[in-house]
């Protein structure tokens, strides 16, 4: 069976494996690295591979478990980076044309960090242009292999739901973890504003962007993280905060989530769902509820105006950061980056500034609402991935309610208001619709406190079956 | 589009671009742009004009009533950090890598 491959094994029960001696991280990463030669025409979700790279730090691993040196939690272990994220040597084209063969000299600083945990660099993944779309082109979505994979990690979502990977890296400036988490059942966090280090890291939008894991199950994301996360001086966003265990704090799931404080939004967050993405989230409410959480009614007023304000500074931020590449090389961008960067080019500075306005009433609701409670839970998409990945542009969604929405706003409705508050949302897997397309939840913490995330969804995930691989896959191996 | 010989103090103008003005505003930006993508941009642009315009009344922009004035603040004044935010840290965390400096 294709789940009983190395390369399926979740980052936990690899690292056990490694460290108990029953695989090599030579064996892991060769058993993963054929498995992207085997699947990645169909799923497309890797710009580079560099595998001779990542068998020789597969074997430097293995020579280091032998003299009994410990590296970090990764040590052996493989991931993917994101083609916006740095690493050295490698090209790194952000999606675009634009960036012809840029190579860099450095490893962001984010995945330096990764790599001094023992970690290994498996490649790089598919990136919407610029992280500035949310279908990620060429990509695919595994479970059905016909849909976009979300976006902007779109690639790196495909590649940990696909088995490519056991972790991977994305940005999430409006919702590039979070989305594609959803869209391809798996688990993503979008890190409080200032958690992880941005050094290395291709700008979407100055005041937005963050650098996310993204992983098969909740403890992996919080191992993850933890490696992640540090003060960076050469980074102004870098957040002094002290790091904490994230995976320590999320343990204690078979414990339950007595005396939690559940909030679920009264307004905004619970309109025009797909009907599956509303049983699902009824299911999942109901979940929490019998895990011993209560749950209180929150209000956000402003919820409704957040997406008129990112995208307000968000075309502006894009424009002013395509500048160059808007004069000097037309028809360099992609016919929708292009668009929305000339739109951002004609923005009044005095609605850029009214929208830096409205992102602070965004977070005085959020504030206001974690004075009650503990976590705001709220769907992570209020549709699954239906657009096709050859049309993936301008379609539209019907609702049970009559209402109708470009799928671009379906997929970021719930998501931009977490970012423009820049609070942590973590996003787990909370079922599935008609077709067999992931459904997930968005779990919000107050700001730096991403474990209270980690602990809820590491214990909602608990209650349900383990990850098993997209049925495509399943049946290919 | 509203004019000097129409204004009217506290009338509700309509607010949007069309050609012209897109065109105008593509040379204050010294953008280059073809026709297409004029028109193209009269579309996006109105439709942004069109969701700032859902912002009158939330209380951005300065009010002086009742002896008191208010404004809505910028995102900005909430850094550096986010030291102010709710929850930061919450003393619910564990110090597994060392502090900078003693935050």
């Amino acid at each position: 069976m294709a789940s009983e491959r190395p390369h399926w094994l979740d980052l936990a029960g690899a690292a056990r494996a490694l460290r108990g001696g029953e695989l090599s991280s030579r064996e892991l990463i060769a058993d993963t690295l054929a498995w992207i030669e085997e699947t990645d025409p169909g799923i497309r979700a890797w710009t580079e591979v560099t595998a001779d790279s990542a068998l020789a730090a597969a074997e430097q691993a293995d020579r280091d478990f032998a003299a009994g040196i410990d590296r970090g939690p990764l040590q052996g272990l493989g991931f993917g980076v994101k083609d916006v994220i740095a690493v050295a040597d490698v090209p790194m084209r952000a999606g675009s044309r634009v960036t012809g063969d840029f190579t860099p000299r450095e490893d962001a600083v984010v995945v330096a960090n990764l790599r001094r945990a023992g970690g290994i660099c498996l490649g790089k993944t598919v990136t919407h242009e610029f992280a500035f779309g949310s279908s990620s082109p060429p990509a695919r979505n595994p479970w059905d292999g016909r849909s976009v994979p979300g976006g902007s990690s779109g690639g790196s979502a495909a590649a940990v739901a696909a088995g490519q990977a056991v972790a991977a890296l994305g940005t999430d400036n409006c919702c590039s973890v979070r989305n594609p988490a959803a869209l391809n059942g798996v688990c993503g966090i979008r890190p409080t504003f200032g958690r992880v280090s941005t050094t290395g890291v291709v700008p979407a939008s100055l005041g937005l962007d963050t650098v996310g894991p993204i992983c098969r199950t909740v403890a992996d994301v919080a191992t993850l993280l933890t490696a992640m996360s540090s003060f960076d001086p050469a980074d102004p966003r870098s957040s002094r905060a002290a790091v904490p265990d994230f995976a320590a704090l999320a343990e204690g799931a078979e414990s339950g989530l007595d005396g939690m404080r559940v909030g679920v939004p009264e307004n905004f967050f619970f309109d025009h769902l797909e009907a599956d993405v509303a049983r699902s989230m009824d299911e999942a409410l109901e979940t929490l509820r019998g895990l011993g959480a209560s749950l209180h009614p929150v209000t956000l007023p402003h919820a409704e105006h957040a997406l008129p304000a990112f995208f307000v500074l968000d075309v502006a931020e894009e424009a002013a950061l395509q500048y160059d590449h808007l004069r000097h090389k037309p028809g360099g961008l992609g016919e929708d980056v292009q668009g929305w960067a000339e739109v951002g080019s004609m923005i009044l500075a005095v609605d850029y500034i009214r929208a830096n306005q409205m992102r602070a009433l965004i977070l005085r609701d959020w504030e206001a609402a974690f004075e009650e409670v503990d976590l705001i839970v709220t769907p992570a998409t209020a549709a699954t991935a239906k657009a096709p990945v050859d049309h993936p542009i301008f379609i539209e969604v019907d609702y049970p309610d009559g209402y109708r929405e470009d799928i671009v706003f379906a997929y970021g409705r719930f998501l931009i208001p977490v970012s423009m508050a820049g609070l942590p949302g973590l996003v787990v897997p909370c079922g599935a619709d008609r077709d067999g397309l992931p459904i997930g939840m968005q779990l919000v913490a107050p700001a730096f406190d991403e474990a209270t995330a980690l602990r809820v969804g590491a214990a909602f995930e608990a209650t349900r079956p383990p990850y098993a691989p997209p049925p495509p896959l399943a049946a290919a191996a | 589009m509203g004019s000097q010989d129409s204004y009217e103090p506290g009338a509700d103008l309509p607010r949007g671009v069309d050609v012209e003005a897109v065109e105008a505003l593509a040379r204050v930006a010294k953008l280059p742009q073809t026709p297409a993508q004029a028109a193209a941009n009269v579309e996006r642009l109105n439709s942004f004009l069109e969701f700032v315009d859902g912002w009158e009344g939330l209380g951005l922009a300065f009010s002086f009533e009742d002896g008191e004035f208010g404004y809505a603040p910028s995102i900005a004044q909430f850094r550096p950090e986010w030291d102010r935010a709710t929850g930061l840290n919450k003393g619910r965390v564990v110090d597994s890598q060392p502090d900078v400096d003693g935050v």
